[in-house]
């Protein structure tokens, strides 16, 4: 029985492949088929755990022939001939997967409130008071 | 009750049809209870608007209030404004920075209630000594940028042209200037521009003039500089690396890559040309940032492309704009939000009502020149919706009024009669739940269900509870008022809230984590009554018919059956009834 899974975004990164492909001699579970995933990519464990027969993912939206897998009973779904299992990843902006503290390329140094141009009278109080606590550029 | 260390704060009640304006204190137990922003829109509304009365009426008013922290506090910079929708006839709060909440807090003033109707066009001003209406009949049919431009020594908030015609998804726009001197912002969704121009209210004018020795004589200087120095140290580590480019341009190449862009109505989830719309793409335009007042993260964008200019995007408007009408030119993207912001018009609804006109065309329900990708095309079309010209009449109303005249609410892309922001739920389920339970329509902000950081059980019952566990808790921070893009960006969400709750202690609050997340629960159950008040059930809490079929390019679907199973649990949990009503009891323990 064949199964394919496919990545999306920068899982395909972490998996070096857009889809894998596997081939079973019996119908299995998805926990089984989790389990033989995590075996082989052992890099997806930090998204995808399995504890006590229940899946724990970090963020991860997975979709069973076209089904989201929260509707589906992981030990009793039969896996079909050619099914195919979509993994998205987290939709989160600016942070890339696996580095939620991430030390990104960020931006260039912002002087704070210096492009503001407009008479407020407590502006350059405010620009001494952020500066006091910004002692980095950031 | 607040035992106050501050000012108390007051309200402006504004009466049009009599030219009238007063203040009035809010009592401290109603403070506690309620706190501001949503709160407050929420209470008021619950309190003064009657069933079942038509949006466009003088009976309908417009609550907008900041949050007790505005200006005492670094960030806390966005306005709720809240009314009766005139797109889904319910509950609709929206929320724009710029200066306009640090402003109104600066004279005193948690909350303005707009009432009546005027028959001359006006503003109302709001300065030192002077509150007034002034007669505003010279800028009729002006554009928001006109406004601004006009009124230059204060933060504006104003309507274009789109709010004086009643087009229902009518934006608020904040500080649009042809050379802003700090972050615009737009209150875009539910139509309030629209509920603004029935009253004739062209414009809110504030100039403060008070400072934190006036504000909060008795605050404690030392915990408030703590606190501010653990949130700058918040802000520079976590929160402003998120940020990235600005304007949550970082999400459209996750979305692209995730297949969840809103493309060709939402039939499909990406389109060619869309490495020109991520952030790599967006750089390329980058002429500078800036922020709102009091905001150190700067999280707007200036952008100029082949001449085009503009310092109002943000990932929404790329998203439903371009890549939903097949758009992947960064130029034009940019000349069409310029567009829309000078008519104003809120861009998701707009970019949902361009797509749903353009599949109309293409089914050959509709006679008009217009066709995928066909920026000429659109600009016109938001011209005619603008000025309900023609179709632009009946577009002008929304996709769901819209759609029942062509027969074609098939494919209507709405919940409630709001058009559904940029995420396929197809591809992220929680947030099917979201939009549908979301009490101001179609909405993706109540609750973000998707987080890098989170570790959850792939189980519905984890689910359904973190979609009210998100809803409970941003309608608490709505109330301060916090900034989506800040809470988005903190690594633990938690930690950044009850930070928040001891900055609401200093002023005399008396908040923990769990009680404030209580008061989250109120909030929402609170703007569920109003709904239910004006029929909202279990049938309104639905998914357009779209997303339960497979998608064209990935078969993704949600069965009926499924979301049926995800929205009992919903109710289940949050002490509904099996028609979507807050039980009596539930009611009670809320103190509501």
């Amino acid at each position: 029985m064949k199964v394919k899974i496919r990545f999306y975004g920068a899982l395909r990164e972490i998996i070096k492949t857009d889809s894998i492909e596997f081939v079973f001699d019996k119908k299995i579970n998805l926990i089984e088929l989790f389990e033989k995933m995590i075996n082989k990519y052992p890099q997806l464990s930090e998204f995808i755990e399995i504890r006590d027969e229940n899946l724990y993912v970090r963020g991860l939206s997975i979709i069973v022939n076209g089904r989201h897998i929260i509707f589906l009973d992981l030990r009793n779904h039969e896996l079909q001939e050619d099914s195919i299992i979509d993994i998205l990843p987290p939709v989160k902006g600016g942070y890339k997967l696996g580095s939620f503290n991430s030390q990104l390329n960020c931006l260039e140094k912002i002087k704070i409130f210096e492009h503001i141009n407009i008479q407020y009278s407590y502006k350059s109080k405010y620009i001494k008071f952020i500066e006091r606590y910004s002692n980095d550029s950031y | 009750m607040v035992n106050y260390i501050m000012k108390q704060p007051k309200i402006l009640r504004v009466d049009l049809s009599n030219l009238k304006i007063e203040e009035e204190e809010i009592n401290e137990d109603l403070a506690h209870r309620y706190v501001g922003g949503k709160g407050l829109v929420a209470y008021y509304m619950y309190k003064e608007i009657k069933q079942g009365i038509d949006p466009f009426s003088p009976e309908n008013k417009i609550f907008i209030f900041n949050g007790p922290l505005a200006f005492i506090y670094p960030t806390f910079t966005k306005i709720a404004i809240g009314s009766k929708s005139p797109l889904t006839g319910t509950f609709a709060d929206a929320y724009a920075g710029g200066s306009f909440a640090v402003e109104l807090r600066r004279a005193g003033y948690i909350g303005i209630i707009i009432e009546g109707r005027s028959d001359q066009m006006i503003c109302l001003k709001i300065a030192k000594g002077e509150n007034k209406l002034i007669n505003c009949e010279n800028l009729r049919g002006k554009t928001t940028y006109d406004v601004g431009d006009y009124f230059t020594n204060y933060s504006v908030l104003t309507i274009g042209p789109a709010g004086e015609n009643l087009v229902r998804y009518a934006a608020v726009f904040i500080d649009m200037r042809r050379k802003p001197v700090n972050r615009p912002g737009v209150a875009g969704r539910g139509g309030i521009g629209a509920v603004m121009g029935s009253k004739n209210l062209k414009a809110i004018l504030v100039r403060g003039w008070m400072g934190i020795e006036d504000l909060a004589p008795k605050i404690d200087s030392e915990r408030r500089s703590q606190l501010i120095s653990r949130y700058v140290e918040i802000l520079k580590k976590e929160v402003i690396p998120a940020i990235g480019l600005g304007s949550n341009l970082p999400v459209f190449k996750v979305a692209a890559e995730a297949k969840i862009l809103p493309v060709k109505n939402f039939r499909l989830g990406i389109h060619d040309g869309w490495e020109e719309l991520t952030e790599d793409g967006w750089r390329k335009a980058y002429v500078g940032r800036h922020t709102c007042p009091t905001c150190p993260v700067a999280c707007g964008v200036k952008l100029n492309e082949r001449g085009y200019q503009t310092h109002k995007i943000e990932y929404e408007t790329v998203a439903m704009t371009g890549s939903n009408l097949y758009i992947a030119d960064r130029a034009m993207i940019i000349e069409l939000d310029e567009i829309l912001n000078s008519l104003g018009l809120d861009t998701i609804s707009a970019g949902s009502v361009a797509a749903f006109a353009t599949e109309l065309v293409e089914k050959g329900l509709l006679n008009y020149p217009l066709k995928w990708g066909d920026v000429e095309g659109y600009k016109k079309l938001y011209h005619d919706i603008a000025y309900r010209r023609g179709v632009g009449n009946i577009l002008a109303e929304g996709v769901a009024i819209a759609s029942k005249h062509f027969n074609a609410e098939d494919f209507a892309i709405h919940i409630k009669g709001l058009e559904i922001p940029a995420y396929d739920p197809r591809g992220v389920i929680g947030m099917a739940l979201a939009y549908a339970t979301a009490d101001r329509g179609g909405d993706h902000l109540r609750a973000w269900t998707v987080a890098a950081e989170l570790t959850m059980k792939m189980n519905l019952e984890e689910l359904v509870k973190l979609v009210i566990h998100l809803q409970n808790r941003n309608a608490a921070l709505w109330t301060l008022v916090a900034c989506d893009n800040i809470v988005g960006g903190f690594a633990n969400p938690e930690e950044g809230t009850k930070l928040y709750v001891e900055m609401l202690n200093t002023l005399g609050y008396d908040y923990n984590y769990e009680s404030f997340l209580r008061l989250g629960e109120r909030i929402y159950n609170l703007t569920r009554l109003i709904n239910v008040r004006d029929g909202i059930r279990r049938e309104s809490d639905k998914l357009p018919k779209r997303f339960h079929e497979k998608r064209e390019d990935t078969g993704w679907f949600i069965a009926e059956k499924d979301f049926e199973k995800m929205l009992d649990l919903y109710y289940s949990f949050r002490k509904w009834d099996s028609d979507g009503v807050p039980t009596p009891e539930l009611v009670r323990s809320l103190g509501i």
